[in-house]
């Protein structure tokens, strides 16, 4: 089953856009739920976002140094 | 500990996985913006919450805060009724009213989580002296975290708890913060527990990512709140290891105390302890996780409300009491005259004898030697009915939330403050709690409370003498009500204490009729017959006192009698005023208000206090909403607080001679 993952809400202004600093795993890597997955900067701080499930990390949407809006899907898990 | 067998422990693993389960899942499904709202959640405290609820039987209750999943579902709430809660979908335990920071269900022993975070505290006292009074052997379970002992319902809960031997206990969650602030930036001694020797009660510092040894220190307790030997003050020492709310990553944790916390994870320390092999707390792990993922599923899918239900659950249906064969005019030949004062006196006594649930509580109220309060009005009931009054500290956060939570628990309370100002103390009691309890709820929670209280200037300066009542007729869920003479006072009490809801009665220092020591000067007599036997004034009612064409005067206590003062001074100068006694200042009469106005298309509303946000003002909105074309004047104090000099007191004070003046210029005759 595939999972795709959206950019949470961590803005703490509505409709900010949030940028993904860094992807901390490579595609192709098997993943668990709650592995820090990318950095990401909002209007706030600098955040960890945890990977949603167990599982295959097999693909990115969304590169490092790009601003994707709330619930834009950034990732896609294979379930394990 | 026969009980703590090893399928006991094995239960305890099950259920604290069940939370873990759910608070990640929930975070995730909160992350992706599947799910509505905020969170706060408890991963890391599963075994606080467990352990303690392990140790209550099924009719014990608990009291939580806004981080509250945990709990629920350690007290027999299920995943579905919670997710369905979080979804806002009308299957929630709470209907969709709630929602995460309000998770609780009255038929499995849990209240509305309180989300003020001190506030579960006094409430949970009340409930336990509900259980006391009422000879159950159920004990209630107050869960709060460190941040809540900074705060004055912390000091006031334990101490009444204390001094009545109440069957609660006290548990403090110390995760070291309060949302970011560390514990020991808030308290120079930051061992909780220390707290509980100045009250006089037992406390205990635990292990609180220990399972057994919090379900061993909550047992105990248990058992001495049982026996009589409460209250109790648990601290449990735990850790939470995700944001106090949803978007905070915690960074103001040490990575180095995050570590050390996290080797010490309650959930794996007990399955180290059972020696359960990988396959088993994998195999559960999935267990628990096909339960969630079934529940979001459900969930995702469950009926919405519709806007209709916006305004359903604001007021609980009312009592059995208010059958129609309890006339509301009685016609009876046995009639006294008498003050506002004993007019309450008696239906205080009439209502205690008539129902076991009342009880008296307050400062003073029945102190033998005492004044009954601080105008008589309880005045002699302690001899009558000494089991029926509590007289409790000068406390009024601290007995509003108590008589709160008594009423929860089903009993009548009837809860006075000294001066009205006073409950400037007591609002947050008041006001997030017993006003909003049945809405959060979903409907399922009642308190069926009165609250009395004297206000109007005489005499004592500004801080025991302004007019409250403005204060309270806004809040959604509360009644409140202001008697301008003795037979409404009676039937208004008694109305009052035979509602499902909370109600305010203001009562005006000059109208009691208070005598003796206690008489005031200046004071109007507002003495009128009262029937012998049952009646009630209908909480929702205005009455006409003066039928007029000309111009409408709307009034209540002290401003009422004015108000018909100033009408016989027009009478006399050929313009007939209509005088209406307001009496219910929420809901509002319009019906009755509204004949009047729409007859004489003017009105003049007096109110005593402040012009600017009072009562009157409302009354003015929502006679110019309804009825366009009528004129409105309004006389009220100025916007100043209550002066003490006779001089300036006199100045603030609306009178007949203003009142007067005020209706000659409405109709052009000034």
């Amino acid at each position: 089953m595939e999972l795709q993952m959206k950019m949470p809400d961590l803005a703490t202004n509505e409709g900010e856009e949030i940028l993904i600093t860094q992807w901390m795993v490579e595609v192709g890597q098997p993943v668990e739920r709650g592995q820090v997955l990318l950095e990401v900067e909002t209007d706030k701080a600098v955040m960890e976002v945890e990977c949603i499930a167990d599982g295959t990390l097999k693909s990115i949407h969304v590169e490092s140094g790009e601003s994707v809006p709330v619930g834009h899907v950034i990732a896609t898990i294979e379930v394990s | 500990m026969a009980e703590c067998d090893r399928e006991f422990r094995l239960s305890l693993y099950k259920r604290m996985m069940l939370i873990l389960e759910f608070e990640e899942t929930v975070k995730f499904l909160f992350l992706e913006g599947t799910m509505p709202g905020t969170i706060h959640q408890s991963q890391g405290q599963e075994a606080t919450a467990v352990g303690v609820c392990a140790a209550l039987q099924p009719d014990d209750w608990i009291t939580s805060t806004f981080r509250g999943h945990g709990h629920a579902l350690a007290k027999g709430l299920t995943p579905r009724e919670l997710l369905d809660e979080l979804f806002g979908a009308q299957t929630g335990c709470c209907k969709g009213k709630g929602g995460s920071m309000h998770v609780g269900n009255m038929s499995k022993g849990m209240v509305p989580g309180i989300a003020i975070v001190g506030g579960g505290i006094p409430l949970a006292a009340g409930m336990a002296l509900a259980f006391q009074r009422q000879k159950t052997p159920q004990v209630v379970a107050c869960f709060f975290g460190d941040g809540a002992v900074a705060e004055g319902a912390f000091h006031e809960g334990l101490n009444m708890a204390a001094i009545w031997n109440l069957p609660v206990i006290f548990v403090c969650e110390n995760n070291l913060y309060g949302a970011s602030t560390r514990v020991d930036l808030v308290m120079r001694n930051t061992k909780i527990s220390d707290r509980a020797a100045s009250y006089g009660f037992r406390g205990e510092t635990v292990d609180g990512n220990d399972v057994l040894a919090v379900h061993e220190a909550a047992r105990r307790a248990v058992e001495e709140c049982r026996s009589g030997n409460g209250p109790v003050l648990l601290e449990l020492l735990t850790y939470r290891r995700t944001g106090h709310s949803r978007r905070d990553p915690c960074h103001y944790q040490p990575k180095s105390e995050r570590e050390e916390w996290f080797a010490r994870d309650p959930i794996q320390r007990l399955a180290d302890t059972l020696e359960l092999d990988d396959a088993t707390r994998k195999e559960i792990r999935q267990q628990c996780q096909q339960t969630i993922n079934e529940a979001v599923e459900q969930a995702k899918h469950a009926p919405q409300p519709t806007a209709a239900d916006v305004s359903t659950d604001v007021f609980a249906a009312c009592s059995e009491d208010f059958s129609p064969s309890i006339a509301t005019n009685v016609a009876t030949t046995s009639v006294k005259r008498m003050g506002i004062a004993e007019a309450l006196r008696e239906a205080l006594a009439e209502e205690i004898e008539r129902d076991e649930r009342v009880f008296l509580i307050g400062e003073d109220i029945g102190i033998p030697g005492g004044w009954g309060g601080a105008f008589t009005v309880t005045l002699g009931l302690e001899k009558k009915f000494p089991d029926r009054l509590i007289n409790t500290p000068i406390a009024e956060l601290g007995f509003a939330g108590i008589a709160i939570g008594a009423a929860l628990m089903g009993l009548r309370p009837i809860a006075d403050v000294q001066y009205g100002d006073f409950l400037y103390l007591a609002s947050d009691q008041i006001i997030n709690n017993a006003a909003k309890m049945c809405y959060m709820s979903g409907g399922k929670a009642t308190v069926p409370l009165v609250m009395r209280a004297p206000v109007g200037a005489t005499g004592r300066g500004a801080q025991h003498a302004q007019s409250m009542e403005r204060f309270f007729a806004g809040v959604p869920g509360l009644k409140v009500v202001a008697p301008s003479n003795s037979y409404d006072a009676k039937g208004l009490l008694r109305a009052a204490v035979r509602d499902s809801n909370p109600v305010m009665i203001f009562e005006h220092k000059l109208l009691y009729g208070s005598k003796g020591a206690r008489a005031e000067s200046g004071a109007v007599d507002a003495t009128s017959e009262v029937p012998e036997g049952d009646y009630i004034v209908p909480l929702d009612k205005a009455a006409v006192r003066r039928e007029g064409e000309h111009v409408t005067i709307l009034g209540w206590l002290l401003m009422l009698h004015f108000a018909l003062q100033a009408a016989e001074t027009l009478a006399a100068e050929g313009i007939d005023a209509e005088v209406i006694d307001v009496r219910s200042l929420s809901p509002i009469d319009y019906e009755t208000i509204g004949a009047s106005v729409e007859k004489t298309g003017r009105v003049v509303i007096v109110e005593e206090g402040p012009k600017t946000g009072g009562v009157g003002a409302e009354i003015a909105a929502g006679l110019a909403e309804r009825f366009p074309g009528v004129k409105i004047a309004r006389v009220a104090s100025p916007d100043v607080p209550v002066p003490f000099t006779p001089v300036l007191e006199n100045a603030y004070r609306p009178d007949p001679d203003r009142i007067a003046a005020a209706t000659r210029d409405i109709i052009g005759k000034g």
